[in-house]
């Protein structure tokens, strides 16, 4: 059972290192925002797309995926005249097309974050419910980083659990920060 | 296959190697103590956080659960009127302050001027947002009343709040801000845990076929997404 434990706890971390990096930095990075400069980089463009005046906004970020790395999750559709706009995002980057309907030309402007911010951005990706396919698996990722954590903590548990002579000192530890922050977590829920 | 030779039994001494982790850590250019000292201190941070990380882990859960923000149910919440008129000439955020005296919501601080905003009929709306759901002030000047809207979010949306309430956040509250630091301390319990984690791996097991497999396609879904993504 030890050996399990140990193996179950070492291949789980080490396969979500980076994973658990990606979080903790950018939490950090949202901690402390100061801390780091996130001016996004802004660029326009004007993207030639042959289409027919009828097509919806996903036809048209299809037309605009190749020649303008238009890649992402298609969302925010708005129609005002002939004229349509949508986002297309994707961690760290956000690409704002707006498109006379006829015309040979649509806009892309483009905000692209810095490395810290497409971390920040990736922090806050989950679920199954965008309508990029790389997102999708994404979600797969945090789905199973999110339970290898809790089978992290359970397991480190054990281990420690197991290791005679750290009973002592690492129950005194447990203790303080289980009872801190289940206290915490019931004064806030109750708070009102 | 390369199988650890450790013996299944738990060691006596937490930093008790086996014979083949004994001589990996010999030969490596750190010192045994530094590694003892890892082990222990990787041990002593996955205590002190395993709610942290639990919390973090159901939020992640939580998250990938959640249905797209157009597909959500309105959360419901519980209307009252009180009379109330703003002071002449008082700015928006000058209200917003009167309104954080006079409504006194549980752990909300003033919203900041920038999170002020008007409904469509141009009444001030402010939000007391906390870890618990949010508090809904429109002033209707006209009438002379403002409409307090309470909104309480379920558990597990809280879970979510409470895991990303960081020292960034505008804190006007002891429980708040003791819970800020707590999570701060669960950030960099995180990073530190996933270093140290690899160096224990490292200077131990470093040809462990589990753990060099696992890393590899750990490494390799991430650096894969990372590219496409990006």
């Amino acid at each position: 059972m030890y050996r399990l434990m140990r193996n179950t706890h070492l291949a789980l971390g080490v396969a979500f290192t980076l994973m658990w990096l990606m979080y903790g930095v950018s939490s950090v990075q949202m901690s402390h925002p100061e801390w780091f400069d996130g001016s996004p980089e802004t660029a326009e463009a004007e993207v030639p797309v042959e289409l027919p005046a009828d097509a919806g906004a996903t036809a048209l970020a299809g037309a605009l995926a190749g020649p303008a790395e238009v890649l992402g999750d298609v969302g925010n559709v708005r129609e005002s005249g002939d004229t349509l706009r949508f986002q297309v995002v994707r961690p760290g980057t956000n690409h704002q097309v707006t498109w006379v309907r006829g015309r040979s030309q649509a806009t892309v402007l483009t905000h692209r974050a810095a490395f810290m911010g497409v971390l920040n951005r990736l922090h806050h990706y989950a679920g199954f419910w965008r309508s990029w396919t790389p997102l999708d698996l994404w979600g797969i990722l945090v789905a199973l980083s999110s339970v290898g954590l809790i089978v992290l903590g359970v397991s480190g548990i054990y281990l420690w659990f197991r290791t005679w002579g750290e009973r002592r000192v690492g129950g005194v530890i447990l203790v303080v920060g289980l009872t801190t922050g289940v206290v915490l977590l019931v004064l806030l829920r109750t708070a009102g | 296959m390369a199988v650890s030779k450790t013996s299944a039994a738990a060691p006596a001494d937490p930093a008790a190697l086996s014979s083949e982790e004994e001589g990996v850590v010999a030969s490596r250019p750190l010192s045994k103590r530094i590694y003892r000292w890892t082990k222990r201190l990787h041990m002593y941070a996955g205590l002190v956080t395993f709610v942290h990380l639990t919390v973090y882990g159901l939020a992640g859960l939580n998250s990938t659960v959640a249905v797209a923000p157009a597909d959500r149910t309105p959360l419901p919440s519980d209307t009252s009127f009180l009379d109330y008129r703003p002071a002449a000439g008082a700015s928006d955020a000058e209200v917003a302050d009167h309104l954080h005296r006079l409504l006194d919501p549980a752990l909300a601080a003033t919203p900041p001027p920038w999170a002020l905003r008007q409904d469509p009929e141009g009444h001030l709306v402010v939000n007391f947002w906390t870890v618990n759901g949010t508090t809904r002030a429109t002033v209707l000047a006209e009438e002379g009343r403002l409409m307090v809207e309470q909104i309480r979010i379920p558990f597990r949306t809280f879970i979510n709040a409470v895991h990303g309430y960081t020292l960034r956040e505008e804190i006007d509250d002891w429980r708040t801000l003791l819970w800020a630091w707590y999570n701060e301390v669960g950030i960099w319990s995180l990073i530190f845990l996933a270093v140290t984690g690899v160096y224990l791996w490292l200077a131990t097991r470093p040809r462990l076929t589990l753990a060099i497999g696992s890393s590899a396609a750990g490494l390799a879904a991430f650096v894969l997404l990372w590219i496409i993504i990006r």
